[in-house]
């Protein structure tokens, strides 16, 4: 196949990946998450714009991955024709989705909508009917503490929430 | 299913099956089977991509039409510190097995083994995390996709009309996910396995390599999961 020699080690013809190369990959890679993280929590720029953020981030990453980890920067061309034609097709696919449901609003504005599911009134009404309505509303209460999460916004406050949704939830499992 | 070479030496009954490995009679040579391996494994790796664009698709549509209530809901459902541990510990385990192979190009059997060994250790990690964390809580609190979905809200969160859509698309989406982490773990096993058998050395190293192709796309399509299901702005 390949008939470059790897550095001089025997790789059996094939190319060896060097080490630190593969190392320095890795570093980026953790870096690009942090990035990742970081860019959503703390940097604004509309809905739109991070999510640009996100997808770029993402294509880097794994731009990174299938070239050096997955060898394909060494590789027979012919495989990556493979992965481009298959990108070209999802690319297709999401392109048509986005020009239609993207555009759909301006021709029918009232059927733009998929109806409502009943599931969270059925399941609202469900645990009233077992537990009682002033039990939601207990269940429901936001407290001071919690409040103060609140306060910070959706992000950093988040994990708090949860966790105080989790001990809730599990005391309301012993219950049934 | 291997021959050993008319070539044997004296010492030949010692060659471990890399060495002797030879390739199957309807191939010119070793590299010839190696590269069509190679290429057969790329062509399943599109199918795969194909498999979960559907469901970036599915995402897509339901995210541009209800933008607000997607925010909202995988703020509310997912904690993105999970997700981040979980990102990492792929991304780790991608670097030991591409390491791995470079092992077994460079006859390190005892690094080759070590690093196989991390990674089925990473993707044990990613499953449990995401049992322990993530599914079982969720069922047990019924917050599951579609006509199952049973969580009344708590501490002033009214879930939306559309939770139980973000909900379904998280769930089939990580579930499809999670199942070829599954499936990929135990493939490492099995490489680990011949490779504790000395199979894998510089002359022959196809399973090997095309196992590790599978666990990259694993983690490929984790980069793109993650962003968009944790981190919706």
């Amino acid at each position: 196949m390949s008939s470059h020699d790897a550095h001089g080690h025997d790789g059996g013809g094939h190319h060896v990946a060097p080490r630190n190369l593969l190392l320095g990959v890795l570093i980026i890679l953790l870096i690009m998450t942090v990035l990742t993280v970081y860019t959503a929590l703390y940097v604004d720029v509309g809905a739109v714009g991070n999510l640009i953020i996100a997808l770029f981030i993402a294509i880097f990453k794994s731009a990174l991955v299938v070239g050096f980890f997955m060898h394909l920067h060494w590789d027979n061309k012919f495989n990556a024709v493979a992965l481009l034609y298959c990108l070209l097709a999802i690319g297709t696919f999401m392109l048509f989705t986005i020009t239609d449901i993207g555009s759909r609003s301006k021709i029918e504005p009232v059927r733009n909508e998929i109806i409502p599911s009943t599931q969270v009134r059925d399941a609202i009404n469900a645990w009233k009917e077992e537990h009682g309505e002033e039990a939601y509303e207990a269940r429901m209460a936001v407290h001071d503490d919690d409040h103060h999460g609140d306060d910070h916004g959706d992000h950093e406050g988040d994990g708090h929430g949860d966790d105080d949704h989790a001990g809730d939830d599990h005391g309301n499992d012993e219950d049934h | 299913m291997t021959t050993a070479p008319t070539d044997m030496t004296g010492d030949g009954a010692s060659q471990t099956y890399w060495e002797r490995y030879r390739h199957q009679p309807h191939w010119r040579n070793n590299d010839d089977e190696y590269t069509a391996a190679k290429l057969g494994m790329w062509l399943f790796l599109t199918t795969e991509l194909l498999l979960f664009s559907g469901m970036f698709v599915a995402y897509t549509i339901y995210r541009i039409l209800h933008a607000d209530e997607f925010a909202r809901a995988s703020h509310y459902y997912l904690d993105w510190r999970v997700g981040a541990v979980n990102t990492a510990v792929l991304l780790i385990s991608s670097f030991t097995v591409a390491m791995a192979i470079r092992n077994a190009q460079l006859n390190q059997q005892f690094w080759l083994k070590i690093n196989l060994f991390i990674t089925i250790i990473c993707g044990l990690f990613f499953l449990v995390a995401k049992l322990a964390l993530e599914y079982w809580p969720k069922y047990q609190k019924g917050e599951v996709p579609g006509g199952f979905f049973s969580y009344p809200g708590s501490h002033g969160y009214v879930p939306s009309d559309y939770d139980p859509l973000f909900l379904g698309v998280y769930w089939v989406a990580t579930a499809i996910h999670g199942s070829h982490v599954l499936i990929g773990v135990l493939l490492l096993g099995w490489c680990l396995w011949r490779a504790q058998k000395r199979h894998f050395g510089p002359r022959h190293f196809t399973s090997l390599e095309n196992v590790g192709l599978f666990w990259h796309l694993v983690d490929l399509i984790w980069i793109f999961l993650f962003p968009l299901l944790y981190l919706v702005g």
